[in-house]
């Protein structure tokens, strides 16, 4: 009944047949059959029908173009019609057929619509320009880099919008273009409508950092933000010192334009060009106007909450390269139970950049809160993250310490994070290590955590070598290590091996300048050198009949190393005994600090 | 460029699609969206992700999930507002959002759809514009299409809108009533932590303006506490340098509703509830015992007060009686929750009882976060007053009028 419908006389008819056609476009199916009918219906008087006309053509007319191509005269008709909104359809249908034969029609067409009395044409306008530019076609490129020109030169600011969008489409490296309409750019910026203004601030962007240069080369992998004011210096000479002037030098009065013009775009309602806004404040604004951009984006994350995440991991970047941009705004950053995995992850990583000495107790104690948490994978974060404040912060190590120590005897899921935070930790602050060993050792036979006791017994081997204090403890826990080692996992096997070397390596070189010295004192050590000695035996011994190949492998390489005193023996020391660096806990989300913040990567 | 945009049921399956760019985008993203939605439980997968071959950006509006796909590198937040817009736009013309309701309509979304982005980079997304351009259905307009057998979506007259001054409002609006309304909705955030202390209280709060003035009024608005406010940020037609010089409001209202402005007012000292939780738990079983209380005075009564407890996986069964409202448990999210509704004067609603714990465990490791919500009708709890309002520019006296409201948000307990 649609092909009746559309060869009625009727205009209601008509109307009724399209609207179907159009329901089932919308559901996805395939109704370009019915375009020879459509097509006819151009030509009618009834606005209604035009317009579901129209919408139909633009939807299929790459796939038929040939059909398409029979009414461009009813279109260029339709261009020169009393209702602005049909001139925009008829160009916007014109410029969608994507045929190079009519590329210079259209572009006639395109070029009469510029001129066109109602802005909407012209934003009409300005949109095909793009389109036409997407057919690939070289020859008209001048003609659309002018047309482009004249639209941006509008003083509508909704035409200039869109223009700007044209512009980034088909020449974006046009700079001169913009020279001239900089400052009545800028002027328009905030009464252009929101998608404008983002098309607009992005020209402006890059128009500025072509010109000055003073965004360094982020194809870099090791750049980092932190890198931009050394890079300004170089380049502007004294552009950046920012506690002694407060004003730009003449030649940079764009950069101050730009900067004036987009202030009050941060108050916006539109989060994508608060964030726009934001980045072009971020990358050149002096240092002590930088704090502009804290709150309002800040007050994103509460005002749009579909934005959150990628507003969060902008900020994430931020962080990393300026702390002390977000210290005083802690307090937005704590977890809400209604926040997905994926935010407090962003939000946990934040608080771990951003915590100071001034604000670290609260940080700390909100963390504390969150390993009470129900949510077991929120508890682990969380723990890893206290591992990283103490990182970062050597003031709240000796608190981080204790509360990690807590948590080894207390918590059973979260021991192995204890652990690795505390093994991070000693590593950076070796003065700590007495009492955080011997408690360890001490509660050795609770942790029953395979990858956590490994980790234990690898500190235990670390720290005898510098330690001898711990002479005493070592041997007890030896003997203890000894007895369960059958029951052991291979992962834990081969660490005891790797500690028991350490330890055997260590004490018989002690054994040696001791029976040169000679010292009475040192009888009690070379007893417990040789239970040492003992225990070493044994192990290897039943290391070497283990269901494991590695283990019996590495028992074997020890032993051998141990009977030959030459070379293999100075090898297995320097396998063992090196020094080893601190190692940093990852963070906890994707890194992303090499690429531009405000894009895609984020 | 946005290319595609997907409207997604809550069982997955594509409600409607419109594509913008000629090359079509295939539905097998849809579901390979889903599958990835499915695996992350019941959490939403973050609202722009990256598949094989394209970028996926998406939004859930009342379990319609519209979904847009982009293959070229683009602001990620544009195409999160974009969604945004068109959604409220759509419930804005509709009355509503839901499956049916689009299944019935069709024809205005697509024609909607198609108006407001132009290959792929947002046109017209103004409500009173488009309302000019695509007449919406209204039970007026059905009727007549059924008795007269003619239906038009459309004004045969230009729509004056396209040649206003500003973009946001057709020059020659005219009401029989002249009024305008300004509603303040606040949302309380607060935390408290296992001492019962204030761990942070913030308000967050929209001014919602319905505005049915003929003309072109030029409003200014002034607060009389102004600098309590600790973020702000307006719709585009507040002037700027007026709210920068003297904080105050200077607009040209667009007709119909919008949103004014949304602020927030921090370090807020007056939560109006109270709960103090308390748990004891050994052998296997944790009695509990949870007392609700006014503390301050708001001003005006709280209302719909209702505590949610959810437990942690180890609680196995509960056992709960109130002394005052009703406590109701579901099994499949583990969730208690209390409805209190009004706290009565004499008596204060105390919740106790046990809850069993999984065999094996004796003691609760974990601690909940109780949910409490509540909404006082009649003020604005972060203080926030308006001074004046005055109209210009036009020759009538409107009607103005003032409501305020409160809702928590996001007020949390911790155990």
């Amino acid at each position: 009944d649609i092909p009746t419908l559309l060869d009625s006389r009727y205009d209601a008819d008509k109307a009724q047949g399209l609207k179907r056609l159009i329901a089932l476009m919308a559901q996805g199916q395939d109704v370009s059959t019915f375009f020879p009918q459509v097509v006819k219906g151009v030509a009618s008087q009834s606005l209604e029908v035009k317009k579901l006309v129209y919408i139909y053509l633009v939807h299929y007319a790459d796939k038929r173009p040939d059909e398409a191509l029979l009414s461009i005269n009813s279109f260029q008709r339709d261009l020169s019609d009393i209702n602005p909104l049909v001139r925009a359809w008829a160009l916007r249908a014109m410029s969608g057929i994507k045929v190079r034969a009519v590329g210079p029609l259209v572009i006639m067409a395109a070029n009469k619509c510029a001129r066109d009395p109602s802005p909407y044409v012209r934003r009409c306008a300005a949109n095909a320009v793009s389109k036409i530019h997407s057919m690939g076609d070289e020859q008209h490129f001048d003609e659309l880099v002018q047309l482009v020109s004249i639209l941006l030169n509008d003083n509508y600011p909704g035409v200039a919008g869109a223009a700007a969008q044209a512009f980034i489409s088909v020449c974006p490296e046009r700079y001169s273009l913009l020279s001239s309409s900089f400052r009545k750019l800028c002027g328009l910026l905030y009464e252009a409508d929101e998608w404008g203004q983002i098309s607009l601030m992005d020209i402006l962007m890059r128009y500025i950092v072509a010109k000055y240069g003073v965004v360094r080369d982020f194809s870099s992998a090791n750049v980092e933000f932190s890198c931009l004011q050394q890079a300004h210096e170089e380049n502007g000479g004294d552009f950046y010192k920012a506690d002694t002037r407060s004003s730009f030098p003449d030649e940079r009065w764009e950069v101050r334009l730009m900067l004036s013009s987009t202030l009050s775009l941060l108050r916006s309602q539109n989060s994508a060009v608060v964030l726009q806004a934001a980045v072009i404040h971020w990358y050149f604004s002096p240092g002590n106007e930088l704090s502009n951009i804290v709150k309002p984006l800040l007050f994103l994350l509460r005002s749009s909450l579909d934005a959150r995440h990628v507003v969060l991991a902008n900020i994430l970047s931020f962080s990393k390269c300026e702390p002390s941009l977000f210290e005083a705004y802690f307090e937005d950053f704590f977890i809400c139970s209604s926040d997905s995995q994926a935010i407090q992850t962003l939000k946990l990583d934040i608080l771990t950049n951003i915590v100071s000495d001034f604000s670290a107790t609260q940080i700390l104690q909100e963390l504390e809160a969150y390993i009470r948490n129900p949510n077991s994978q929120l508890a682990a974060d969380a723990v890893n993250s206290i591992g990283r404040c103490a990182l970062r912060l050597s003031s709240t190590v000796a608190i981080c310490t204790k509360g990690l120590l807590k948590l080894v005897v207390s918590r059973s899921s979260l021991v192995v994070q204890a652990v690795s935070s505390l093994r991070a930790i000693m590593q950076k602050h070796p003065a700590e290590q007495d009492q955080v060993i011997l408690h360890l050792l001490r509660n050795l036979n609770h942790i029953l955590e395979p990858t956590a006791r490994e980790v234990v017994i690898w500190m235990i081997g670390e720290q005898a070598i510098a330690r001898p204090a711990l002479a005493e403890g070592i041997p007890v826990a030896l003997r203890y290590l000894a007895k369960t080692f059958a029951d052991e996992s291979n992962g834990t096997k081969l660490q005891v091996l790797n500690c028991l070397a350490k330890v055997s390596f260590f004490a018989a070189d002690l054994y040696l300048t001791e029976k040169i010295i000679q010292i009475i004192s040192s009888s009690q050590r070379c007893s417990s050198l040789k239970t040492v000695l003992l225990i070493l035996q044994y192990i290897l011994d039943l290391a070497a009949c283990d269901l494991n190949y590695d283990v019996r492998d590495r028992a074997w390489i020890l032993r051998v190393s141990k009977l030959d005193p030459g070379v293999l023996s100075k090898a297995a020391n320097s396998m063992f005994l090196r020094q080893k660096s601190v190692p940093v806990l990852p963070s906890l989300s994707l890194q992303t600090s090499t690429f531009l913040p405000g894009s895609m990567s984020h | 460029m946005i290319q595609c945009l997907f409207l997604l049921s809550d069982a997955g399956d594509v409600i409607l699609e419109k594509q913008w760019m000629g090359k079509r985008v295939e539905r097998s993203i849809c579901s390979w969206f889903w599958r990835q939605r499915s695996e992350m439980e019941d959490q939403d997968p973050p609202s722009v992700i990256a598949s094989p071959t394209h970028y996926l950006l998406h939004i859930v509006r009342e379990g319609v999930t519209f979904l847009a796909c982009t293959a070229s590198e683009m602001p990620p937040l544009l195409g999160i507002e974009f969604l945004c817009k068109v959604a409220s736009v759509l419930e804005n013309y509709l009355g509503g959002l839901n499956e049916d309701i689009l299944k019935d309509n069709f024809v205005i979304v697509y024609e909607i759809l198609d108006e407001m982005m132009d290959s792929g980079f947002p046109s017209t997304t103004e409500p009173s514009v488009l309302k000019e351009i695509i007449a919406p259905p209204n039970l007026v307009s059905r009727v007549l299409s059924v008795v007269t057998g003619t239906s038009s979506s459309l004004n045969a007259a230009s729509p004056l809108a396209t040649s206003s001054q500003v973009s946001w409002r057709a020059s020659n609006v005219k009401h029989s009533n002249n009024e305008i309304y300004f509603d303040l909705v606040e949302e309380m955030d607060a935390v408290f932590n296992r001492d019962g202390f204030v761990v942070k209280c913030e308000a967050y709060g929209e001014i919602q303006a319905t505005s049915r003035l003929s003309g072109m009024p030029e409003l200014s608005l002034t607060f009389a506490n102004a600098d309590i406010l600790h973020d702000v940020n307006f719709h585009p037609c507040v002037r700027y340098r007026a709210w920068e010089a003297d904080q105050m409001l200077s607009f040209i209202p667009p007709d119909g509703a919008f949103k004014l402005m949304s602020y927030r007012v921090k370090g807020l000292k007056n939560p109006p509830l109270f709960v103090r939780p308390q748990l004891s738990s050994g052998e296997g079983i944790c009695r509990v015992n949870v007392l609700v209380g006014l503390r301050g005075d708001p001003g005006k009564p709280v209302d719909a007060i209702i505590v949610q407890l959810p437990w942690p996986p180890s609680v196995v069964s509960t056992n709960l009686s109130p002394s005052v409202g009703t406590v109701t448990y579901s099994f499949s999210t583990k969730v208690s929750t209390w409805i209190i509704g009004r706290i009565p004067k004499d008596k204060s609603p105390c919740l106790s009882g046990t809850l069993q714990l999984e065999p094996g465990i004796n003691r609760l490791e974990e601690f909940p976060t109780f949910l409490v919500g509540f909404k006082i009708q009649g003020t604005a709890v972060s203080g926030l007053k308006v001074d004046k309002m005055d109209i210009r520019n036009v020759e009538y006296r409107p009607y103005k009028g003032f409501r305020a409201v409160t809702r928590a948000a996001s007020y949390e307990i911790r155990t």
